[in-house]
């Protein structure tokens, strides 16, 4: 009996005790973290003549005619605070070169199927918090910097599709997992009507 | 009318048949203690006619007696809580004469002989079930202060809750409160609102609960539709043969949140309640009153809640060997609607679209049962039950005020038969009726009706074979009537005393609720979309198992288990814009296996208590080829209590593995959507008994969550912090 009572009591203890041991850890908290998104972008079939430019363009509507693509982006070269009115955040922001732009998104290759991981912030761009339904990578394969814009990634929860999602951006939420894949021998289709 | 009419025929013709039977001869003893000094009457014990439907409980002096008995031999069965089993054969009964057999019950350390009566819809030992049954007593529930049904279910082994929903054996997700795989019973019938098809926990008056017990497994063989996954039997308290009112009053507060940037008021949240409850009996007649009143002030911002009890029961025995039990509750609360947090940076309160949406109900139940024995191998019960519920919720952003009201009834007649030593059958027909208005679901009548039998076949001395079948006509309203067959087949081999060995195989359906198939309004920014066009669920449950009793000191059960589901319904959420809308669907064929063991050990005559159960379950989506949703895999609780004479103390360990999936499309709506942890649960609690006047009292201190663990049941609804409060009860 007082073997018995002995080993009941040891069990119990032992048992609620290893479990105060992982518990006097606090569970879920408050979470510290960057607002934006973040990725890896995959590329295949680099054409490094024709990628004069590269930027990740966040849409919070998808864009019904070719002015609202990146003409909207573009006429911010010269209407900074316009970008922000028009619903649209771009990575790396204006300001910065075109060749250190096309360093940051694209600066590999060589015709080989590379990656470049990127972190689209909320600090030093114009990006909101807010639902954005259209992220693409964006690429000026010519040398009119209004015009020769199109996707040549869209990002998508169904792989093998250009099926857009949407990416929620929240306060002190940095998404990680916002990848986006580029063929330039399989390019998504414009988002409107030709 | 004219069934109402047929009812009463049956139940007349039942009283004077067995009027007719009466006569014979009769058992009478008395039930004491078995202790060093004067033995102590037992008051309340079970005592059973094994092999017949008779049976009764002993009065204030342990005096038993069972009249109306045909001359032969018996056996009897005595059980009670704290003692062990007695058992007395070879009782023989002759014409006109009282045959005399007292008992003396040893104390038990740990409580081994339970009697149930779930399992078969029929009093039986615990020992004979052949599946898995668990039992949650008055004392436990008392203990803890459990204030409604759900926060008692969190103890029992192979069940968690995902919010207000009750997942026994990973057979429930989560589908936003519409629609149930467990089934609950009030006092043997199916207690579920006929709109929403939830379970209600808080309109049973918990103060009333003798014992809740939860068996598990596929049970629609007996109970037809929702008993999926298991079946919940809230079991309420009989009226004592003397006076007897008891008085509880708590009061409490709930911990600052654990983080500066979570704290959203400045003052402090309190809780308190208070509840009577008084009966007494006047010759045949006995009346049951509570009254029960809970204040909440939430430890979110707008999940307050105001709640009153009312219940009655009235119990008339008469004609020897009937009653007639009749019961009413009622039930108002409101309080705010806390669907979910704002973001995990601002855990405790809502968006602020949501900050003052409300939620009213006002529901209320009456029930009939008549029992009456014609002899000790044939009994026969009738039970009605009419539960209204009307809630609304009101949404300052959204669709304004949205109003639910549904009327449920229900008829059921069954009959125990004992021919002989070799079979007892337990056969019955019921039906039911729900009339549904309001503006959350279009109006609408649905009803079924079923028919059931089962045989328990003793095969040789210790192999019982249990044969059952039910089946249920539903014209529920999806897209076409129709008729469900659902058998059971189960086996319980006792080789040695103390030693049972069981095996089972049963079939499960659920009708998909009106909500699920109707539901028309939404809160705030999640709008549901009917689905005319479910079917269905079915579900087949396998279960071998294996209980042993390891002296006097306890019991080792372990079982091995098996579901596989067909048609399960899911809520598949969709983004439209800025809200989110749910339909449910049939979309997945699912695979839930796992394993079970519990260890009750119990030393110093019950003065030492450990309780340990552990339950792992593997839920398989074999549609998705995925885990299902919202399923731990890994459930454990434990227990240590101790007593010393005036002075006791316990605590509880409950530790949930993380739920591998949620519903990802949610994170559109819910921020942080994906946030959750495992669960790690420890509350201490400390009482004393004492003696003002000649009413003893009990007072306890409790401390819930202890350690302010923060974790989420259901996405973006953080648990409650380190709660303390004190009760105090008084008995008179």
């Amino acid at each position: 009996m007082r073997n018995g009572s002995v080993v009941v009591i040891t069990l119990g203890l032992l048992v609620i005790l290893a479990g105060l041991i992982p518990g006097c850890n606090k569970g879920l908290g408050p979470i510290t973290e960057p607002t934006g998104f973040s990725g890896v972008i995959t590329y295949k079939n680099w054409q490094a003549a024709q990628v004069l430019e590269l930027r990740i363009v966040a849409f919070e509507e998808i864009p019904t005619d070719s002015a609202g693509l990146l003409a909207v982006a573009l006429r911010a070269l010269g209407d900074p605070g316009g970008v922000s009115n028009l619903q649209v955040a771009l990575y790396p922001p204006f300001g910065l070169p075109v060749a250190t732009v096309l360093k940051i998104l694209g600066n590999r290759g060589n015709g080989i199927a590379d990656t470049v991981d990127y972190s689209f912030l909320k600090e030093g761009t114009w990006l909101k918090e807010r639902t954005y339904k259209y992220v693409i990578v964006a690429w000026r394969y010519g040398p009119g910097v209004f015009t020769d814009w199109r996707p040549a990634g869209v990002f998508t929860s169904t792989p093998g599709s250009f099926e857009p999602a949407s990416v929620i951006v929240r306060a002190n939420r940095l998404r990680t997992d916002v990848n986006i894949s580029v063929d330039f021998q399989n390019l998504p289709p414009l988002p409107w009507r030709q | 009318m004219a069934t109402i009419r047929t009812v009463v025929t049956i139940l007349l013709l039942a009283s004077v048949v067995a009027q007719a039977f009466a006569g014979g001869g009769s058992i009478t003893g008395r039930v004491t203690s078995l202790t060093e000094g004067q033995p102590e009457p037992l008051i309340g014990a079970i005592v059973l006619i094994q092999g017949s439907v008779r049976g009764t409980t002993t009065n204030l002096k342990g005096e038993y007696k069972i009249t109306d008995l045909s001359p032969g031999r018996y056996s009897l069965m005595v059980s009670m809580v704290g003692y062990q089993r007695s058992n007395r054969p070879d009782i023989v009964v002759e014409e006109g004469r009282d045959a005399v057999a007292n008992f003396s019950l040893t104390a038990s350390p740990v409580q081994i002989d339970q009697v149930v009566v779930t399992a078969s819809k029929r009093a039986q030992s615990l020992e004979e079930v052949p599946v898995s049954l668990s039992v949650l007593d008055a004392t436990e529930i008392r203990e803890r202060n459990a204030l409604a049904i759900d926060d008692a279910l969190r103890y029992i082994p192979g069940v968690n809750m995902t919010g207000f929903q009750v997942n026994i054996r990973g057979s429930s997700g989560y589908s936003r409160g519409a629609g149930s795989r467990v089934l609950m019973l009030l006092d043997g019938i199916p207690f579920i609102s006929g709109d929403t098809g939830e379970l209600s926990y808080e309109t049973i008056p918990i103060g009333q609960v003798d014992r809740i017990e939860v068996v598990k497994g596929a049970s629609s063989a007996l109970y037809g539709s929702n008993a999926l996954g298991g079946v919940i039997n809230v079991i309420t308290k009989d009226i004592p043969e003397t006076p007897s009112t008891n008085v509880r009053l708590y009061g409490g507060m709930y911990n600052q949140p654990t983080y500066e940037q979570w704290k959203w008021s400045s003052k402090p949240r309190y809780f308190n309640g208070q509840s009577v409850s008084h009966s007494y009996r006047v010759g045949d007649l006995g009346l049951a009153l509570f009254l029960s009143r809970q204040f909440d002030d939430g430890y979110r911002q707008n999940d307050y809640h105001r709640r009153y009890n009312f219940y009655v029961k009235v119990k008339e025995d008469y004609a020897k060997n009937s009653a007639l039990t009749l019961t009413f509750g009622l039930l108002y609360q409101y309080g705010g609607q806390y669907l979910y947090w704002r973001s995990l940076d601002s855990a405790l309160v809502p968006p602020v679209a949501q900050q003052d949406d409300n939620i009213k109900s006002i529901r209320f139940f009456t029930t009939g049962q008549y029992t009456t024995v014609i002899n000790e191998g044939f009994a026969l019960t009738t039970r009605a039950m009419w539960f209204h519920n009307d809630w609304g919720f009101e949404t300052r952003s959204g669709i304004g005020r949205a109003e639910s009201i549904a009327d449920d009834f229900r008829l059921e007649s069954e009959a125990t038969l004992i021919p002989n030593d070799r079979h007892t059958l337990t056969i019955g027909v019921d039906g039911n009726a729900d009339i549904i208005g309001g503006d959350v679901i279009s109006d609408r009548v649905i009803g079924g009706f079923a028919a059931f039998g089962q045989d328990e076949v003793r095969l040789l001395r210790p192999l019982t074979l249990t044969v059952g079948c039910r089946y249920d006509f539903s014209s529920v309203g999806v897209t076409a009537p129709g008729g469900s067959l659902n058998p059971k087949v189960a086996l319980a081999y006792t080789p040695f005393e103390g030693t049972t060995a069981r095996a089972s195989f049963g079939r499960g359906f659920r009708v998909p609720s009106v909500a699920e198939a109707f539901l028309l309004a939404g809160f705030s920014d999640i709008i549901a979309r009917p689905n005319a066009d479910l079917k269905p669920e079915r579900s087949s449950s396998y279960e071998i198992g294996v209980s042993q009793r390891l002296g006097e000191f306890g019991t080792f059960d372990i079982a091995g288990f098996r579901s596989d589901f067909d048609n399960l319904i899911e809520v598949i959420p969709a983004a439209e814009g800025n809200v989110l809308t749910v339909q449910w669907r049939n979309v997945a064929m699912a695979r839930i296996q796992g394993v079970e063991t519990s260890l009750k050990l119990g030393f110093f005559e019950g003065m030492l208590q450990y309780n340990l159960g552990y339950t792992y379950v593997y839920p398989e989506d074999l549609t998705q080829h995925d885990i299902l949703k919202y399923r731990p895999r890994h459930l454990f609780y434990t227990t240590l209590s101790g007593r010393v004479g005036w002075l006791h103390a316990s605590a509880d360990f409950r530790y949930i593995s993380r739920v591998d999936r949620v519903d990802a499309t949610l994170g559109l709506i819910v921020p942080d959507a994906e946030e959750r942890t495992q669960i790690l649960v420890t509350d201490f609690r400390l009482g004393v008994d004492f003696n003002l006047g000649n009413a003893p009292f009990t007072a306890t201190a409790s401390v819930n969550n202890a350690l302010q663990y923060n974790y989420v049941e259901l996405m973006g609804n953080i648990m409650p912090p380190r709660t303390y409060m004190l009760v105090l009860e008084a008995r008179m």
